[in-house]
């Protein structure tokens, strides 16, 4: 049974006249011990379903969901106090910008131990208490591999780099021991080595304490490299899902193609200094999506057809939302 | 291949003073020995504060170095002495995209004005062949004439990088120098900006330096390959040699990290 199963996820903001529909019929679901990786470009909604998961949505924006749950316990008709304790102990979320996620009148050392869950922390007195606070603050931080703890728990979030506070926004999630992180894509930006050692970490989680994690990047390198299964999103569709295998190997929508090939990494073949190949266009933005298949415009397949919103088809568990997939040769 | 740019001896000294309790600062960057040739692309990379940034803003002299010399097609330039307006000699052979391309950029200015700036400045052009100059750029870097009008928050992450990009070959540089270029930006745009570098290498001629992360667009497009480790270059050379062959440690962690990542080809 999977852990978090989202079904038709809609996501309507108003903006004074009309509806926007930032999310339409987004399915996502994360398996316990599995790592499910999010991939689109900027603007496909990636970081509305975290924040429609976390419950963080302003009053203006109007969610609708044929279900929304967590080990089978409804998340949107479950009361404030409920849905806190969740987030509070089961989920962990990674922010996206983690030096204006934390808090900038505290220390970093401060913010870490207050999210220490009381259950957590051993011993009657206060003392000993603080000392556990302490020593488990410690040895997150060197788990996530920031070397210098003293210096670093004593500073405040504008004193560090931003890879440093990366990495600190994971130990502060992974501190209250969750069984479901999602990250927001956590290597951006980051150096080569850093990204593999942070990857590295997640996976062994994965595997020791069967962490499920929703990895959310467009980074198909550390993606393929790490999670089970892949979802692509555009635009705010669910364009394809499946097995992270299944999908580098057959790809069935031309989204899903065009963002493999981008990666020049992926190609062995491909000659030094070639042409790369790419999706010409832009993304468009939430005033002026397209309708039916969003991705019409810019997909070299498209057609007359493509006006429709195309019904999600299922091979297996391989699911995609195309008219003309790539299998179908004949257009 | 013709060299088109030699630089000897740069060196860079960062000290803090000691003050109380406090341990003293001490960076050095340098020196620092390279030479392009016409129409090579060359990638620095190395972990964060090795002094890629630095280096690639000494290189265009957006900040003055303590020592070293630069010669930019056969013309000397002294590295160090920017204080004095004598001895301080300009080139609009060489020029840079910044970091984060798009807050490099006036907002309250049209992309026409931020396009004519270098070109008031550093050209003794009349109004009308600067115009002129302006529109072909942006035709070059794949814009339209309109977007003269355009500010910075009417346009898309990839036409910013572009117009970054117009910015600087609008002094037609032979050397382009780069921070970073593609680290901010979505996949399918990112390949689309790497086609429009190629090409663009392809038909002016360009030498091109930049520094980046993302070792497997430096595998496809970079000829040579520096590496730098705490403000020295510990290694260098051809691309497919120093992937293949990484001999300095900081190289083989480099390439190492980078390979774990990438999928091995399967018998099957």
């Amino acid at each position: 049974m999977p852990m978090l199963d989202i079904k038709n996820l809609t996501l309507e903001i108003d903006n004074g006249t009309s509806r926007v529909k930032a999310l339409d019929k987004v399915d996502l679901t994360v398996n316990s011990g599995e790592i499910r990786a999010l991939v689109g470009e900027s603007g496909s909604g990636k970081s509305l379903i975290v924040s429609a998961i976390s419950g963080a949505l302003p009053p203006q924006f109007h969610i609708t969901a044929d279900r929304m749950s967590w080990n089978g316990e409804s998340l949107l008709s479950m009361s404030t106090e409920q849905r806190r304790e969740i987030m509070r102990r089961d989920i962990a979320v990674v922010f996206q910008n983690p030096i204006t996620a934390m808090d900038p009148s505290a220390t970093l050392g401060e913010q870490l131990e207050e999210s220490i869950p009381d259950e957590l922390v051993k011993g009657k007195w206060f003392w000993q208490r603080r000392q556990s606070r302490r020593k488990s603050a410690i040895s997150t931080v060197h788990k996530v591999g920031i070397k210098h703890h003293r210096h670093y728990l004593n500073a405040y979030p504008h004193q560090i780099p931003t890879d440093i506070g990366q990495k600190f926004m994971i130990a502060m999630a992974l501190i209250s021991q969750p069984k479901l992180l999602i990250a927001d894509d956590p290597t951006r930006g980051m150096e080569t080595t850093t990204k593999t050692q942070v990857l590295k970490l997640l996976t062994r989680l994965n595997q020791t304490r069967s962490l499920s994690i929703l990895f959310i990047s467009h980074d198909l390198l550390a993606i393929s490299s790490m999670a089970h299964t892949m979802t692509v999103l555009y635009c705010g569709q669910s364009v394809e899902s499946g097995r992270m295998k299944m999908l580098r190997k057959r790809p069935l929508h031309p989204y899903t193609k065009a963002l493999l090939d981008s990666a020049p990494s992926f190609r062995k073949d491909l000659p030094p200094k070639s042409i790369l190949p790419n999706m010409d266009g832009i993304i468009p933005s939430l005033k002026h999506v397209p309708i039916g298949c969003r991705l019409g415009p810019r997909c070299p397949r498209a057609q007359k057809d493509c006006v429709i919103t195309p019904a999600v088809r299922r091979i297996h568990d391989h699911t995609y939302s195309c008219h003309f997939p790539l299998h179908m040769e004949k257009l | 291949m013709k060299e088109l740019m030699q630089v000897k001896g740069l060196l860079f000294r960062h000290s803090d003073t000691k003050r109380w309790l406090k341990k003293p600062e001490v960076f050095a960057l340098g020196p620092i020995d390279l030479t392009v040739n016409r129409g090579e692309t060359i990638a620095i990379i190395g972990e964060n504060r090795a002094g890629k940034s630095l280096l690639a803003k000494m290189l265009v002299g957006a900040v003055a170095a303590d020592e070293g010399e630069i010669y930019l097609s056969n013309v000397s330039y002294n590295a160090a002495k920017r204080k004095s307006t004598k001895s301080y000699n300009s080139s609009n052979d060489i020029r840079m995209i910044f970091q984060h391309s798009s807050e490099a950029m006036n907002p309250g200015i049209t992309v026409g004005m931020i396009l004519d700036e270098p070109l008031r400045l550093n050209t003794r052009l009349s109004e009308k062949e600067r115009r002129s100059r302006i529109e072909e750029t942006l035709r070059k870097v794949g814009l339209l004439r309109d977007h003269v009008y355009f500010y910075r928050h009417m346009l898309s992450d990839g036409q910013q990088q572009r117009v970054a990009l117009a910015r600087a070959l609008v002094l037609q540089p032979k050397i382009l120098v780069a921070d970073e270029p593609f680290a901010a930006l979505d996949p399918s745009i990112r390949s689309q900006t790497v086609n429009q570098l190629l090409t663009l290498q392809k038909e002016l001629g360009l030498s091109f330096i930049f520094i980046s992360h993302n070792l497997g667009i430096v595998r496809h497009i970079a000829d040579k390959v520096i590496v730098m480790e705490n403000g020295q270059i510990v290694e260098s050379g051809k691309t497919e040699t120093i992937f293949r062959w990484p001999q300095h440690a900081m190289t083989k962690k480099l390439i190492m990290a980078y390979q774990s990542l990438v999928p091995q080809q399967k018998l099957n």
